[in-house]
């Protein structure tokens, strides 16, 4: 999933990202408790940028997202992030850009107890879905 | 990348949990075969905005 | 009397349409490398033999490593197979890695009746990981003790999914007055 870029300067991640871009900061709640996710920056910014912050409010701690930084944490937990900003009086290229590459474990790939897979294709183009039933023994 | 970060950081018994889980669940290993703990990914792009525009986290 | 059963056959001469909806078998070599694959296809394969086996009167024993062993594919310029199950003495499952062909040593056999005690040790383990991974993440509405407790209850029970004793396939019949 992607959220599309926007040519447009902002005051914070919401445009950009939606619910994941909340100031207040979010949970994914979809998350398995016992998995965790790995956040990836891979920012596109030129050195005198401040590369945005990710937070983890519990832990009560940020991250400075440098580039080819690794973030663990768990999802559960509330987090949420600043964009990168340009230097004071500079107006932000359209090239700086703040990405973020997130891997994570849902509760639906991790703890597949209801979950169905779409194994393959039948004559007739009808796809062969095994359910729970099938794939939880 | 994230595998390789998680088993520096990751206590041994843990990765050994998630190894074993993932082969008898059967979860799909997405990207490299050693991919036992992330089997979804999200790209999220944000622009670049003006130190004038910024705002930071609210009061929590 | 009418039997309300429906059975779908394809039979003669039809075009081979894959499927438009995205499916393991012929989209996922996109995102996995292709030992990856045929691990996940076979287990699938096997765990769907293993359901319609279950159907069946007579109770039917699937060797899951010989079932394994039979499918193999070029990788780094050798014959692997997917790795082989091998049950320890508390349920718990090691596995013999993606090996060649020809096998080194034989192992008992493994039956899906391993894997299904295998796998609700192996459930209890990662509800307990669970529990305890969420005694520490700070949330709004944790899950409870007693959820947990569900959870755990789920896995033991001998209701849900198919099991293998006392199942029984039901034809209704409809009397029809002419």
């Amino acid at each position: 999933m992607a959220n599309l870029l926007t040519l447009i300067s902002d005051k914070g991640l919401e445009s950009s990202m939606g619910f994941f871009g909340q100031a207040k900061g979010h949970t994914d709640e979809g998350d398995d408790e016992a998995g965790l996710t790995c956040m990836i920056s891979n920012s596109r910014l030129p050195n005198n940028y401040e590369c945005g912050r990710f937070h983890l409010f519990g832990a009560g701690m940020y991250v400075i997202l440098k580039p080819k930084t690794a973030s663990i944490f768990s999802g559960l937990g509330k987090h949420g992030g600043t964009p990168a900003i340009a230097p004071k009086g500079v107006s932000p290229s359209k090239d700086a850009v703040r990405l973020m590459i997130v891997l994570y474990g849902p509760k639906a790939a991790l703890s597949p107890d209801g979950t169905s897979m779409p194994l393959a294709s039948l004559p007739n183009g009808t796809p062969l879905v095994l359910g729970p039933e099938i794939t939880n023994p | 990348m994230a595998m390789m970060a998680l088993k520096i950081g990751a206590p041994k018994d843990y990765m050994q949990l998630l190894e074993e889980h993932a082969d008898i669940v059967n979860l799909p290993r997405v990207g490299v075969d050693e991919n036992v703990a992330f089997p979804a990914v999200q790209a999220n792009v944000a622009p670049a905005v003006a130190l004038e525009d910024s705002q930071g986290i609210p009061k929590v | 009397m009418v039997l309300p059963l429906t059975i779908i056959i394809f039979s003669g001469q039809h075009q081979n349409t894959i499927t438009g909806h995205g499916v393991w078998s012929h989209d996922a070599h996109v995102v996995m490398q292709d030992v990856s694959h045929i691990k996940l296809i076979t287990m699938s394969l096997l765990q769907t033999c293993s359901y319609i086996t279950n159907q069946m009167h007579t109770p039917v024993t699937i060797d899951v490593n010989k079932f394994m062993e039979s499918f193999s594919i070029k990788a780094d310029g050798r014959n692997v197979h997917p790795p082989s199950w091998n049950a320890g003495e508390d349920d718990s499952v090691t596995f013999y890695p993606t090996a060649d062909v020809i096998s080194l040593s034989p192992l008992k056999p493994f039956t899906m009746e391993d894997y299904s005690r295998c796998r609700r040790v192996e459930a209890i383990r990662w509800i307990n990981l669970q529990e305890k991974r969420a005694s520490i993440i700070p949330r709004l509405k944790p899950v409870t003790p007693e959820e947990y407790q569900e959870r755990r209850d789920a896995v033991n029970s001998n209701s849900g999914p198919l099991r293998r004793k006392g199942i029984k396939v039901q034809l209704l019949w409809l009397n029809h007055h002419y």
